[in-house]
């Protein structure tokens, strides 16, 4: 299994009603490793899971997940999923529910270890009158009861408070240590930067940027804030045409291009001369940034 | 702090354990239900108790009360219960994380028939028990009891593929709404609450699913034609949750 990725895609292709949802997607993921998949709603995300998990037949295009066809059934017990909707009884407790899909496994992770590391023993209400974040924490526990070698998690964050989000990250990565996979959606990149190995950016169906977060970064704008609607061309004097600036809201200006040292001493050289002097550029870059601006959108 | 050990991985538990195990989880939520107890238990329990115990029953035997309130139970849970079960786990995406675990579907299919199986036998054995309790009377021949049990099984067939054709295809709610609308039309037309001759559709009641049951289980004979019958309501039912049941909403 050593040379086998965990999630080989090639050419994907998955259409509803005639429009691809997802078009000629690439995408490989080495075992033991964390990959972030980013993208506005609708980008393709959820249905690219769905394809890997066996759920939606490809229209076109190659599939293997960690050596297997998706609905080759020797992955159930190999992959450990957090849908993003419902997937649990509703009507059961968390500890039902926990102890129940582990006497679906000859092995499972002891019940009770899973839910002490989850904070689940004291949560004795039915499964629907559980809080965002509680439900959250029971589909992990669910998910990692097989001892998973993949696991796709589908939002998982989302209602989650930050003591929670803490003990999930921190989970996430004893996970990792372990040459566990993980595959993750979420609406948070800046949380997943220090953590993923590989960013995928989904947009339209296809990918758009794939990479170390280090070097999706460096793509992010340089922000810089100085009186409103200055006169940008002596900056793009300064700069040179590699260089592209635009005020987007009043007195807040984005710079694109590969901003090193040099530009941005040159530019802090412009704002004291053209500006109050009270503001200095900034050049904090962001994953959230540098996924906005992939796919269009803005920082706000 | 506990570290979870995931390096060992783990293999699928057998086939069998994975069905039993998820019959005896869907049972213990079927039976801490009360919609469900009602549906399941007491409303069978009062139509014997009326037919037994008052003018009510349409002057039928102790062993035709018996016969209408067993196949009400059938009704009540291979069908009506297991398609609200089935709409809202569904809805609830229940079915679609079943599907990916080593249960699979067929082994959720499985585990939903055997739970029918185990509701109807407690609740066949709690008529039977409350029939002796106020009549004396109990079933002895053993050429008709296996007549009707042979009758149960096709009809909890049918039932189930008919519950899931209705849950696989439509909302929850809708679900919901027409597995009740169609236990109250078969529970009063379709001979089960009165007796079906009593009917003025009575030639109709008998190819419906559960007059061709009452008359299976009724009957001292082999009951060629209501046997037959109940085979073609599980035949259809199951083509056509084959053809429209869906995993997800």
């Amino acid at each position: 299994m050593g040379d086998v990725s965990a999630v080989d895609i090639s050419d994907l292709v998955v259409s509803y009603s005639g429009r691809r949802v997802v078009d000629e997607l690439d995408l490989r993921i080495p075992q033991g490793t964390t990959c972030v998949l980013l993208g506005p709603n609708g980008a393709g995300k959820t249905t690219t899971l769905n394809v890997i998990l066996g759920l939606r037949r490809p229209d076109q295009g190659e599939v293997n997940i960690l050596g297997l066809a998706p609905h080759d059934p020797a992955l159930r017990s190999r992959i450990g999923v957090v849908l993003q909707e419902g997937g649990l009884p509703v009507s059961a407790s968390p500890a039902a529910i926990v102890n129940h899909f582990a006497s679906l496994y000859a092995n499972p992770l002891p019940p009770a270890e899973v839910m002490d590391r989850l904070g689940l023993h004291h949560l004795d209400r039915q499964y629907r009158r559980l809080s965002g974040g509680e439900q959250q924490r029971v589909k992990l526990a669910v998910a990692l009861l097989s001892r998973p070698r993949l696991l796709l998690l589908d939002e998982p964050t989302t209602g989650m408070d930050p003591a929670a989000r803490r003990v999930f990250w921190t989970l996430l990565d004893e996970i990792r240590a372990q040459g566990v996979t993980t595959l993750l959606t979420t609406h948070q990149p800046d949380e997943v930067s220090s953590r993923a190995d590989q960013v995928v950016v989904i947009h339209h169906g296809t990918v758009i940027a794939n990479g170390p977060p280090a070097q999706l970064i460096e793509r992010a704008p340089t922000w810089f804030t100085c009186a409103r609607h200055l006169d940008l061309s002596s900056l793009r004097d300064v700069l040179g045409a590699a260089f592209d600036i635009v005020e987007v809201e009043p007195g807040r200006y984005r710079v694109t291009g590969d901003v090193g040292v040099a530009q941005i001493a040159a530019i802090n050289a412009w704002v004291a001369a053209h500006g109050d002097g009270a503001q200095e550029v900034s050049v904090v870059r962001t994953l959230e940034e540098a996924y906005l601006d992939m796919t269009g959108g803005v920082a706000w | 702090m506990v570290t979870l050990d995931l390096r060992a991985g783990s293999e699928p538990a057998p086939a069998s354990r994975r069905v039993v195990k998820q019959a005896l989880f869907d049972t213990r939520n079927a039976l801490r239900n009360g919609e469900n107890l009602l549906l399941t238990l007491v409303i069978p329990i009062a139509v014997l108790v009326l037919g037994l115990r008052t003018p009510m029953g349409g002057g039928r035997s102790d062993a035709e009360a018996l016969v209408g309130a067993a196949g009400l139970a059938v009704l009540a849970t291979a069908f009506t219960s297991q398609a609200i079960t089935t709409g809202f786990d569904r809805r609830y995406g229940v079915l679609r994380m079943l599907g990916l675990t080593p249960l699979g579907a067929r082994g959720l299919l499985a585990a939903r028939t055997l739970v029918s199986l185990l509701i109807i036998s407690a609740q066949i054995l709690v008529l039977v028990a409350l029939t002796f309790a106020l009549t004396g009377w109990v079933p002895t021949d053993p050429a008709r009891i296996l007549q009707a049990v042979l009758a149960i099984l096709l009809a909890v067939w049918g039932f189930t593929a008919w519950a899931l054709l209705i849950a696989g295809a439509l909302r929850a709610e809708a679900t919901l709404a027409v597995a009740n609308a169609i236990f109250l039309v078969l529970m009063f037309a379709g001979g089960l609450a009165v007796p079906a001759d009593s009917l003025p559709w009575s030639g109709f009641a008998q190819w419906l699913p559960t007059g061709a049951l009452v008359a299976a289980m009724s009957r001292p004979a082999i009951a060629w034609l209501p046997l037959a019958i109940l085979i073609g309501w599980g035949a259809v039912g199951s083509l056509l949750a084959t053809r429209y049941f869906r995993w997800d909403s």
